[in-house]
């Protein structure tokens, strides 16, 4: 084993040149790819859409319509529904049109309850639910907008008035929240709805969106209580839209599906390129030793041994490649993180399809070493050895 | 000198056929750069003309202050009297050139079944005259009062649904299809518009609408306009040029692909070196005896050099016109629709190769082929190492020297074993 290490080793340093070059072709390739992925994985939402025991209720003309509030109680008496919170979409922007955050106005107890993977520390949770005109601001927006608990910031609404005739509201930071995990998202600014509806001008009495806690675990009883709901309101004058938290968030981003279908051509293209470029090389560069080969062979060495040799060498040089690519898609990601923060929650290289893609290309490291380990074994050692 | 290059890459190009598969790497490698190269930069020349073609000069809108787009935006009918008693907007007959707006968006499914929110548009009778593009490609007009819509030709294509004829639930009320327009290919052929009063009673908003939208007498007395609409004390209203009102909506998703395009074309672009290098490399290392030949029969250095280059460019070339014939034959026209951030609406738009993404792409098929082929002048070293390595016996062997004294132990030992 050594020896085939070293051999591998060797040959690898045989030409510099050539492995150098082909090391970088696959290392920009898996960068390429891997940048792909990461936005692909951006316009896709890029969270793991665990399973959650929520319901989301929405307007059935689309998401950007409002439903009367009292639907919630409504909502509330059906079997199966532990509890029901709303919220509704403030369309808010800090200092400049082009600095957007995301506020919801929430009924804030219930809503915090119900959303638990939102980490609340105790004395803040009791501070931000006693005063209407705080809010509650995620980890990662005050990191991005440079907000400290106890700041008082003014809030742009690109929908909505106060009765003041301005489009700004003022709010007092009473809690910073933390996310259960890394998934979690904590780009999110919340405000109680209370205070909001009493200050805005129109609108009044009325959400966004209904969220649905349930008691059922399995999807199917799930869709049966979503399909009550949505019978609840049938023919008024708002008919609702009921679906898993997991399948709304999954069709908004796939909205976006055209750009990733895009990504995902690109992605195909690149692996395609990769696999090409790979297999001819390493194919002509055991063409190119045949002779070798050939004088190993008569030292005894077996056929399966060389073709080991060859495969490993192959393998080493994707691997290396690959693992320079994904260092680069890296740094090109963080850099893109920036871009993407007001519309996409995150920039992540899916590290499970960078393992496929190397899986692809070690296994055609290894097919393309099986054509000259063809070629040795049907080939008299003599007349290989004659080969020019 | 010149005889000698014509001499070798005549050469070159007829034992191409024996070295198929070093020439197909080089060429597919930069056939598909190419293809990726254009059909990103086709798909952000789509959108842009999208944009750019959407808007008159002439054209005002008027929403509430502080109101990004129109879907944000809410006026009082009661108020709309006021905003139309002005000299500057311009008038057929009795009837002022203007179109209050209706407009929000309502989910439907793509063709393959994919929910999504299509911009819908209410209209008044005099809409078309704002737009001088408009032209019904099919059907006829929707008759007012009544749930008669048109669509876009572009959202007709990609949403279910929307074919003539077809008709659509919304909101309660039932929506048929009674004609398709075209307007210059711009982004209101992403909609659905149907009349004003109708969709305000079925969406039981009848004192509210969201935009007006004004023909003026000319582009230039826009900015009177503005300050009269902006000064007055009864309104907080925003006005804007129907073009401005466009560029400025579409950018933020522009910037957004721009952004993210510019990194991957980047990699895209080195990747394609290095792979056209890959296959020079190989071109040349399979030809060294040739190369040694050529030498001795007295072709110069430089000579050789310029061929393999002029070889680089013509292969990378001929890559670039695959790779564009393929992008123009898959890409263009290919309709294509995204969500728009914003308005939380999907807007449609085709690839659009243009003459200039052509040439951007046959100019990065010639730099790929021009670097590949100039750094192999780098490596003269090893051309001169290899005209010295082909002269030696024929039998030699290409494993390190090393690695063959320290194979002889081994060898032995099996030897014995055997025995």
């Amino acid at each position: 084993m050594p020896l085939l290490l070293k051999m591998t080793w060797q040959s690898m340093l045989r030409k510099p040149l050539r492995t150098i070059l082909v090391m970088m072709t696959i290392s920009f390739a898996f960068a390429i790819f891997g940048l792909a992925d990461a936005i692909d994985n951006a316009f896709s939402g890029g969270r793991d859409l665990s399973q959650t025991k929520r319901l989301i209720t929405n307007h059935k003309v689309s998401m950007t319509n409002t439903m009367p509030i009292h639907y919630g109680d409504q909502i509330a008496q059906l079997d199966g529904v532990t509890m029901v919170t709303h919220a509704t979409w403030y369309g808010g922007y800090y200092q400049d049109e082009r600095n957007p955050v995301t506020v919801f106005a929430v009924d804030a107890q219930k809503y915090i309850e119900i959303f638990d993977e939102l980490v609340f520390a105790d004395e803040q949770k009791s501070a931000f639910l006693s005063n209407i005109s705080g809010a509650a601001v995620g980890r990662a927006m005050a990191d991005q907008q440079g907000w400290q608990l106890g700041d008082r910031v003014q809030i742009h609404s690109n929908i909505w008035r106060t009765k003041h005739d301005t489009n700004v509201w003022d709010f007092e930071i009473l809690a910073i929240f933390e996310g259960e995990d890394t998934n979690t998202e904590t780009n999110l600014f919340l405000i109680h709805h209370d205070g909001f509806d009493e200050t805005r001008s129109y609108g009044n009495y009325s959400a966004g969106w209904f969220s649905i806690k349930v008691e059922p675990s399995d999807t199917k009883e799930q869709l049966a209580i979503a399909a009550e709901i949505d019978a609840l309101f049938a023919n008024s004058e708002s008919e609702t839209k009921t679906a898993t938290e997991q399948s709304f968030l999954e069709s908004f981003s796939n909205q976006y599906a055209d750009i990733g279908l895009v990504l995902k051509m690109v992605m195909g293209t690149v692996v395609a390129t990769l696999l090409i470029v790979c297999a001819s090389t390493i194919t002509q560069s055991a063409r190119e030793r045949q002779r070798d080969f050939a004088v190993l062979q008569t030292m005894g060495f077996r056929v399966p041994w060389i073709s080991t040799w060859i495969a490993l060498e192959s393998f080493f040089t994707v691997l290396i490649g690959a693992v320079l690519g994904i260092v680069m898609a890296m740094l090109f990601a963080g850099r893109l993180k920036v871009v993407f923060t007001e519309l996409i929650p995150e920039v992540t290289i899916g590290f499970g399809d960078l393992a496929f893609g190397l899986m692809i290309s070690a296994g055609v490291g290894l097919l393309a070493a099986i054509l000259p380990m063809f070629e040795l074994s049907n080939t008299p050692i003599v007349k290989t050895l004659s080969r020019r | 000198m010149v005889y000698q290059v014509i001499t070798l890459v005549a050469n070159g190009l007829k034992s191409t056929l024996t070295r198929l598969s070093g020439v197909f790497v080089a060429i597919f490698c930069v056939a598909s750069v190419v293809f990726l190269f254009i059909s990103v930069l086709s798909m952000l020349a789509g959108f842009s003309k999208t944009m750019s073609r959407t808007g008159q000069e002439d054209v005002a809108v008027i929403m509430r202050s502080g109101a990004l787009s129109e879907v944000n935006s809410v006026l009082n009918v009661s108020d709309l009297p006021a905003m139309l008693a002005h000299p500057e907007i311009a008038s057929e007959g009795d009837t002022k050139l203007a179109s209050g707006q209706f407009y929000l968006v309502v989910e439907l499914a793509k063709k393959n079944g994919q929910a999504v929110n299509v911009p819908m548009r209410g209209i008044e009778h005099e809409e078309t005259a704002l737009h001088p593009d408009f032209v019904l490609s099919a059907g006829r007009m929707f008759t007012r009062g009544t749930t008669e819509i048109v669509v876009g030709t572009a959202a007709s294509g990609q949403f279910a649904g929307l074919e003539l004829g077809n008709t659509v639930n919304i909101q309660g009320a039932n929506w048929t299809v009674v004609g398709l327009f075209d307007d210059g290919g711009n982004v209101y052929e992403s909609e659905i518009w149907a009349d004003l009063q109708t969709m305000q009673a079925v969406f039981q908003h009848q004192d509210t609408l969201q935009s007006l939208r004004v023909k003026l007498t000319s582009p230039a007395v826009f900015d009177s306009y503005k300050a009269a609409i902006q000064g007055d004390p009864r309104f907080d209203l925003q006005v804007e040029r129907e073009t401005d009102y466009f560029s400025s909506h579409g950018s933020g998703l522009i910037t957004l692909v721009q952004k993210t395009v510019d990194p991957l074309a980047m990699l895209m672009m080195v990747g394609a070196i290095f792979a056209a290098l890959n296959a020079t490399y190989a071109s040349i290392s399979t030809r060294m005896t040739e190369i040694a030949t050529l030498r001795a029969l007295g072709f110069t250095d430089g000579a050789m050099s310029l061929a393999v280059l002029l070889e680089a460019i013509l292969v990378s070339l001929i890559g670039g016109l695959i790779g564009i014939g393929v992008s123009y034959l898959i890409v263009d026209g290919f309709l294509f629709s995204t969500m728009n951030g914003e308005a939380f609406s999907q807007l449609v738009f085709r690839f659009n190769v243009t003459p200039i993404i052509v040439a951007q792409g046959i100019a990065m098929a010639l730099a790929i082929g021009l670097l590949s082929g100039l750094l192999q002048h780098g490596w003269r070293s090893e051309l001169r190492f290899i005209s010295r390595y082909a002269k030696r016996d024929s039998c030699s062997c290409s494993l390190p020297n090393q690695g063959i004294e320290q194979l002889w132990p081994i060898f032995w030992s099996r030897m014995k074993k055997d025995e």
